[in-house]
């Protein structure tokens, strides 16, 4: 049986690598321990697929079609920005698999949008570089609408999510699947707000995450959420569908850092199935 | 009109090398191609994004069409624009 083997929260800023030195050393020297953690315990895991759960930003997809959910079943290259550091290039695929949690879902009520071929964005192309690609490891993008309307909404992403976990576990094959939920926790992107960083609700989504607590994420609105923390905290969406992936789990806070000058507070957190131990 | 033709045409302009060509070269000419009003039209051709954001158009977009088509593409000039503040208030 294929199985979910764990989970990791984290955030894809690209001001990390265009301007890398912008906030003080010492911030930027734990931003890069987060990812370096994060990475150690995920090949601690073992596993053989990383799914990346991430957003548009209004530049893979345009008005003329924009998917609630997507998943890449194909070729991968990226990213398809100009990210200092991050060269673009092709990217190693599970296509078999990414094609099969389709067809599950398919079958069981999810409407995945596909892409045979796709080019990654930010939001994908940052986790697989820092943390993923030292490991050798295929990923699949998973899109979830949560910057441009309509936007899916959370208790759907946790549907999303759970669907995921029991097209993975469906499988008669040893899979072991580790997701990552990509996305900034406050920030204003491209609002009058830009570079506020409101650590108050960061803390608050980490502490529900850490109790693994699915629901009440769930429960805030979207104006609350883009209120208190912007735009970019709906990002959130990735989280949820993360956790729900994972099933039942409680988060363990590798490190937060609100960071204005690159205008994100930035969450990393490991999501680890009840029961098991993080290593 | 609706705020769809100005999200198309900063989305043709962010993403699409030859239209922000075609939109430097002769702004009024191609957002021809577009369904705008008058005042949706001025705004991007001065690159008012407060009055873009205010459509309301996406503010992702917003920010991406000023980061790659505007005469200062620096962030501090967006927000000051942005926010309504300084000279350069259009």
């Amino acid at each position: 049986m294929g199985e979910v083997v764990g989970g990791f929260l984290m955030p894809h800023d690209p001001m990390v690598f265009t301007a890398p030195d912008a906030p003080a050393p010492a911030v930027r020297a734990r931003v890069r321990a987060a990812y370096a953690e994060a990475g150690r315990r995920l090949a601690a895991l073992e596993p053989t697929t990383v799914l990346v759960l991430g957003t548009d930003h209004y530049v893979l997809f345009g008005p003329g079609c924009l998917p609630q959910l997507l998943m890449a079943t194909g070729d991968l290259d990226g990213p398809v920005e100009r990210l200092p550091g991050i060269p673009r290039g092709s990217i190693p695929d599970n296509a078999a698999l990414a094609r099969d949690l389709v067809a599950h879902g398919h079958r069981g009520g999810i409407d995945w949008a596909v892409a045979p071929s796709f080019t990654v964005d930010h939001s994908v192309a940052i986790p697989y570089t820092l943390v993923v690609a030292p490991l050798g490891l295929p990923i699949i993008p998973v899109y979830l609408a949560c910057g441009v309307e309509p936007l899916i909404p959370l208790r759907r992403a946790a549907q999303v999510g759970a669907g995921l976990r029991a097209a993975v576990r469906a499988r008669d094959d040893d899979e072991r699947v580790v997701v990552i939920g990509s996305g900034g926790i406050s920030h204003w992107v491209g609002t009058a707000e830009m570079g506020r960083v409101n650590a108050d609700f960061d803390r608050e989504v980490l502490d529900l995450v850490t109790a693994g607590d699915v629901d009440a994420l769930c429960a805030l609105s979207d104006s609350a959420i883009e209120e208190r923390a912007g735009n970019g905290a709906l990002e959130i969406r990735t989280f949820v569908a993360a956790m729900s992936a994972v099933g039942e789990c409680r988060g363990d806070v590798i490190a937060y850092e609100p960071v204005p000058e690159w205008i994100t507070g930035l969450g990393f957190a490991q999501l680890v199935p009840a029961g098991v131990t993080a290593r | 009109m609706s705020v769809a033709g100005v999200e198309k045409a900063l989305y043709d302009v962010t993403t699409d090398r030859a239209s922000r060509t075609l939109f430097r070269d002769d702004p009024e000419a191609f957002l021809g191609r577009y369904r705008l009003d008058d005042a949706q039209r001025a705004a991007l051709c001065t690159f008012d994004v407060r009055g873009l954001a205010a459509l309301p158009a996406n503010p992702m977009l917003v920010w991406g069409f000023w980061m790659t088509c505007a005469p200062d593409r620096s962030g501090a000039a967006y927000l000051r624009r942005m926010r309504g503040e300084g000279a350069d208030h259009g």
